[in-house]
């Protein structure tokens, strides 16, 4: 599956999105765009490492429950790759159960997201992984 | 013939000799088998008349020269005894039969609960109630040597230089060194001497004769009994007894009966010795009339000797001294040998039975408790030990003998010592009657009851004949200890005016009574005493059938403490209840049979050997001197040990078991847990997802109030699908929970299953051109009767045909649908063409929840609970549901159900 | 006779005994006579003694015969 930039061909993605539901990955889009960050995204486990190594996105949103590989078996394998270590993680669990938290944070996660969540919840959780990215793109 | 002093005490040491062959040749017969003489019932008449003493063969005849008729107390006594010998005698002898009892403190320490206290104390008592006989014994054979050597003027011969007190002695040396040799040559656990016995025996025919020959020669030379009584009556002799029967004659009646009972040696030889219960049958009249044949001559005696010896002559030695006035030297020497007879039978015989309770009842416990237990467990130094502590018994009871006749040889008649003797042992009458009687008799009062009989007795019968030869006694007498009038030994309490003896019998016996009557009533029996008591109560008692009286409390108790320790608890509660059911009583009044514990012997000897098991039961029913204690000490020791180990072992399996069981329950429980955990967390998930869907999508259609139409009818339309997503979930949970639990909503009904399938198969037509797919149709049955409900069965069929759409990836995506009857099964088969399921994942798919990773996510897909619901449907109906393989690479599911109809085909 | 009567007379005639031989049934034989020369209280005496004898040699064969199952009779 091809991940899918929006927001202009060799400029750096912002946020990639990696998650299964449609209807979901929809929504986040929708709010993320409209907060101002470029955005792309995959659907199944097994292509987001080598999305993220090949767009490099600035921070990546990350749903636990992936097909084919989990959540939690890509932010271990982007931890272990220096290139990749340092990236900001954002995780996005159904479960929303403790022992899933215990583990992200374990894992490296920077931040932790229970579904459902509110937008606001969101936005404002990547703005404090990425800054405001409201005065950069505002004119463009 | 001159008789001289050398030549009667040659005598006697030949006689003394004769007796020792005899005793060993019966011995050896007895060791042979082949004396069955010597357990003759005569025999057996002939050893009780040992009763008959010097005091019977000189004394009696002092007594009726002194008191008239007095004298046949002595014997009307023990006749009366042995003429009810059917309630006392027999009882006595069954019991000590039952219960090995090997003398008279053994019998009492027995009965009261095994108490060694008891045994000793009477032991103790008897030594000392004892020496006054013993003494009386060694004064009538001094009495009767001096009055032969007395009779002539070198009749001292080697007594010269020799007093009386040195002739005693000498006797009582004598006699302790032949006793020895008699009766500790051996040592019988049933303590019979068939030896002993004989030359008692022996000895009892030759006193009798020796009496009748002095009698008759009296009579003869008297001119016939009535003129003897003439004559006597002549020279102012009260013949006529007018002061005879008051309380004295009352008195010596009690004291004669009760020591015919009472007496060590006689409960040795009617008691101990007794070989067979039937000898006393005889005996119960054959030994009354022996005493009565021993006083036929008494009185003709006494009488004669009054009026024809001179003044002064004493009365006691008649019966010598008669011959030897009349020149008869040979009868005086026959008549002399009838004395020391009498003499020495008593001694060796009492001397025997004292040792027995002396080793029995003190020394051996002593050593015992001393050497605890090691170094006399080989049987020789037990035995060794045992001889040793009698022949140093006999030593004591002799000299203890010796010294009351240095004290009182001043005072000259024999009978008054002899019944200072029986009323010593009397003492003992009021504890064995209870013991036969009585069942509520406690330990604790008869022991205060002979320790108060016999201080009583110490104090107003004993001591008093050591006035003569101590002024302070005297003085006691006369005036009461520090002058504390009512404590006077002859008039205690102020009851003055008593004959000495009868007063002496009276309060001695009257407060032993009282206090073991009242201390029984105050004080409570241990379990063993309870028990004990019962044995002998019943010793008659054959079977529990019998049983007239079931008083009392839980005689058992102790019996079933044993069982239980030996045969574990239910074993034993079963017994006892089995005997409490055959005896009809309740458990608690349960008294223990000789049957029953005959029977619990052998129940016991079934778990620790048939040896342990009759030491243990004899010793806790039967008398001995070990405890109850410490029987429960060593079968706790041994047996416990058994079972601790059987127990440990059986309890380590079923712990393991136990353990085991607990460990599979408890995985199995972490499973259950588990999956819940699971389950929940899947629920969660998948409750989670649309909802994260529709807030997110309801927040930007809040927020953005700008929206394009196009966007806000997109949103709207994720918002209702996905708000159906989520109910239609919670259906299916709700569905799949009640099918696990069992529930099923419908009832089975016939129905033709292929209506079912072609209607499934036409509401999938329509998804099936949807996905530009088509549905094949393979061949088909005809007809299916099965038992089921239609809309549930389209359900599952539902399923599996869309599921075989919508997950078909194929580049010409097929379904294929096919169903028969075979062997009374109806079958569908539902496969597709796609990638098919891995081999680990074809029980996974039933899971609740579980979508292979290969299965596209769709949108639309189910929660993944379609497969374990079509499963749970299909297991109601009787049927079963699976993915089978086939030659082909695409999944294949099969529904089987069973027909109603199975020869239906057509 | 039955058994119960036998012991019950064996036992009458036991206190029987011992009531003939106390006061005051024996002062009836205190009076100063003889017979055939003997002091009556004597051949009372004696004779009470015989009777004795006598009744329990009938009563030893007369009182039942119940030994033990397990014998009463001793191994020598």
């Amino acid at each position: 599956m091809e991940a899918r930039g929006t927001g202009g061909g060799v400029l750096a993605l912002d946020v990639l999105i990696a998650e299964d539901e449609p209807s979901i990955l929809e929504a986040l889009d929708f709010v993320l765009k409209k907060a101002g960050w470029t955005i792309g995204s995959v659907m199944d486990g097994e292509v987001v490492v080598d999305t993220v190594r090949r767009l490099r996105p600035r921070m990546l949103v990350l749903d636990v429950m992936l097909p084919k590989r989990s959540g939690f078996e890509v932010l271990k394998q982007i931890r272990a790759d220096a290139s990749t270590a340092k990236l900001p993680v954002l995780v996005l669990t159904a479960k929303g159960q403790q022992q899933d938290r215990r583990v992200a944070e374990e894992l490296g996660a920077d931040i932790f997201v229970t579904k459902p969540y509110s937008n606001v919840e969101v936005v404002e959780a990547v703005r404090s992984l990425l800054g405001d990215p409201a005065d950069k793109r505002a004119g463009a | 013939m001159t008789l001289t002093a050398d030549l009667v005490i040659a005598t006697a040491v030949a006689y003394v000799g004769l007796l020792f062959v005899i005793a060993y040749l019966g011995d050896r017969q007895t060791r042979r088998g082949a004396a069955s003489f010597l357990r003759s019932p005569f025999v057996y008449t002939l050893s009780i008349s040992v009763y008959c003493t010097s005091w019977t063969f000189y004394g009696a005849v002092g007594t009726a020269a002194r008191s008239g008729l007095e004298f046949l107390t002595i014997y009307l006594g023990p006749t009366l005894v042995f003429v009810g010998w059917w309630f006392i005698l027999r009882r006595l002898v069954r019991i000590s039969h039952d219960q090995r009892i090997t003398s008279i403190a053994d019998l009492l320490s027995s009965r009261f609960g095994k108490s060694s206290r008891l045994a000793v104390l009477i032991t103790v008592l008897a030594v000392i109630a004892i020496a006054p006989y013993i003494a009386l014994q060694l004064k009538a054979i001094t009495s009767s040597i001096e009055a032969i050597a007395g009779s002539s003027e070198f009749g001292r011969g080697s007594l010269e230089g020799w007093d009386e007190v040195g002739l005693a002695f000498g006797v009582a040396a004598g006699m302790a060194l032949f006793t020895i040799l008699f009766g500790t040559r051996n040592v019988d656990a049933k303590e019979q001497h068939h030896g002993v016995v004989a030359a008692i025996a022996f000895e009892a025919v030759i006193k009798l004769t020796a009496l009748i020959a002095v009698g008759i020669f009296v009579v003869y030379i008297g001119g016939g009994m009535d003129t003897i009584f003439a004559d006597a009556a002549r020279v102012g002799i009260d013949v006529h007894a007018s002061n005879t029967f008051g309380d004295r004659w009352i008195a010596m009646l009690v004291l004669s009966a009760a020591a015919v009972i009472c007496l060590p040696r006689q409960f040795q030889v009617t008691v101990v010795e007794n070989s067979n219960e039937n000898h006393l049958r005889t005996a119960s009249w054959a030994f009354p009339a022996y005493m009565l044949a021993m006083s036929v001559f008494t009185l003709p005696i006494a009488l004669f000797g009054l009026t024809f010896m001179p003044v002064g002559s004493n009365p006691d030695m008649f019966v010598l001294t008669l011959p030897l006035a009349q020149g008869q030297d040979w009868l005086a020497l026959f008549a002399f040998i009838g004395g020391f007879s009498s003499a020495t039978s008593m001694i060796i015989l009492e001397s025997i039975a004292l040792s027995i309770m002396v080793s029995n009842h003190i020394v051996v416990p002593i050593m015992l408790r001393l050497t605890s237990g090691d170094g006399i467990g080989e049987g020789k130094g037990v035995r060794r030990l045992i001889l040793n502590a009698r022949r140093l018994s006999i030593v004591l009871i002799l000299f203890l003998g010796f010294g009351y006749f240095y004290f009182t040889r001043t005072s000259d008649a024999l009978a008054p010592i002899g019944l200072i003797s029986f009323t010593g042992v009397a003492q003992f009458l009021p504890a064995i009657l209870a013991s036969l009687f009585w069942r509520d008799a406690s330990a604790r009062a008869a022991i205060a009851a002979v320790a108060v009989g016999f201080v009583v007795w110490l104090w107003s019968s004993l001591m008093p004949s050591f006035a003569s030869s101590s002024s302070l006694v005297a003085d006691v007498l006369a005036n009461g200890p520090w002058g504390i009038a009512w404590l006077r030994p002859q008039a205690l309490f102020g009851l003055d005016g008593l004959d000495p003896l009868t007063h002496a019998v009276f309060w001695s016996l009257f407060l032993n009574a009282t206090v073991l009557i009242l201390g029984s009533l105050a004080s409570n029996q241990s379990a063993l005493e309870h028990v004990q008591a019962a044995l002998f109560l019943n010793v008659f008692r054959r079977t529990s059938t019998d049983a007239a009286s079931m008083t009392g409390s839980a005689t058992a108790d102790d019996l079933f403490l044993v069982a239980r320790r030996v045969l574990g608890h239910d074993r034993a509660v079963d017994l006892f209840s089995e005997e409490a059911r055959i005896a009809g009583t309740p458990w608690s009044a349960l008294e223990p049979s000789p049957a029953f514990i005959r029977k619990l012997e052998r129940e016991l000897a079934g778990s620790i050997g048939a040896a342990s098991a009759h030491v243990m039961l004899s010793k806790v029913v039967s008398g001995d001197s070990i405890s109850l204690e410490e029987v429960m000490q060593i079968t706790d020791e041994t047996q416990q040990a058994i079972e601790y180990s059987q127990e440990l072992e059986r309890t380590s399996t079923q712990l393991r078991a136990t353990a085991e069981k607990l460990e599979q329950a408890n995985r199995q429980l972490r499973r259950v847990d588990l999956q819940k955990d699971e389950f929940l967390s899947q629920v969660s998930h998948e409750v989670r997802t649309p909802m994260t869907a529709i807030r997110a999508f309801s927040e930007i259609l809040l927020d953005e109030p700008g929206l394009d139409s196009t966007s806000r009818d997109r949103f709207m339309t994720t918002i209702h699908r996905e708000s159906l997503r989520l109910t239609s979930l919670l259906d299916e949970i709700l569905d799949l929970s009640a099918l696990e639990r069992g529930e099923r909503a419908w009832e089975n009904r016939r129905l033709d299953a292929e209506d079912t399938l072609d209607q499934a198969i036409r509401v999938c037509d329509a998804l099936a051109r949807q996905s530009a797919m088509t549905i094949r149709l393979g061949p088909r049955a005809e007809r299916a009767i099965v038992r089921a409900d239609p809309d549930r069965l389209s359900q599952v069929l539902i399923n599996l045909i869309s599921n075989a759409i919508k997950y078909n990836r194929a580049a010409e995506p097929e379904v294929e649908v096919r169903s028969r009857c075979q062997d009374g099964t109806y079958i569908i088969e539902v496969e597709d063409n796609g990638t098919g399921i891995d081999a680990a994942e074809r029980e996974r798919i039933f899971e609740k929840f579980y979508r292979g990773d290969h299965i596209a996510t769709a949108g639309n897909a189910g929660a993944g609970l379609g497969l374990p619901i079509s499963r749970e449907i299909v297991a109601r109906m009787n049927g079963t549901l699976e993915l089978i393989a086939t030659a082909r690479a695409g999944a294949c599911f099969r529904v089987s159900l069973p027909m109603a109809e199975p020869g239906a085909r057509a | 006779m039955h058994r119960r009567k036998v012991i019950g007379s064996a036992l009458f005639f036991s206190l029987f005994g011992m009531m003939a031989s106390v006061p005051p049934l024996i002062m009836l034989f205190r009076f100063e006579g003889f017979v055939f020369g003997i002091p009556a209280a004597t051949v009372f005496l004696f004779g009470l003694w015989v009777f004795l004898v006598v009744g329990a040699a009938w009563f030893s064969r007369a009182l039942p015969r119940d030994e033990p199952a397990s014998g009463v009779t001793k191994a020598p």
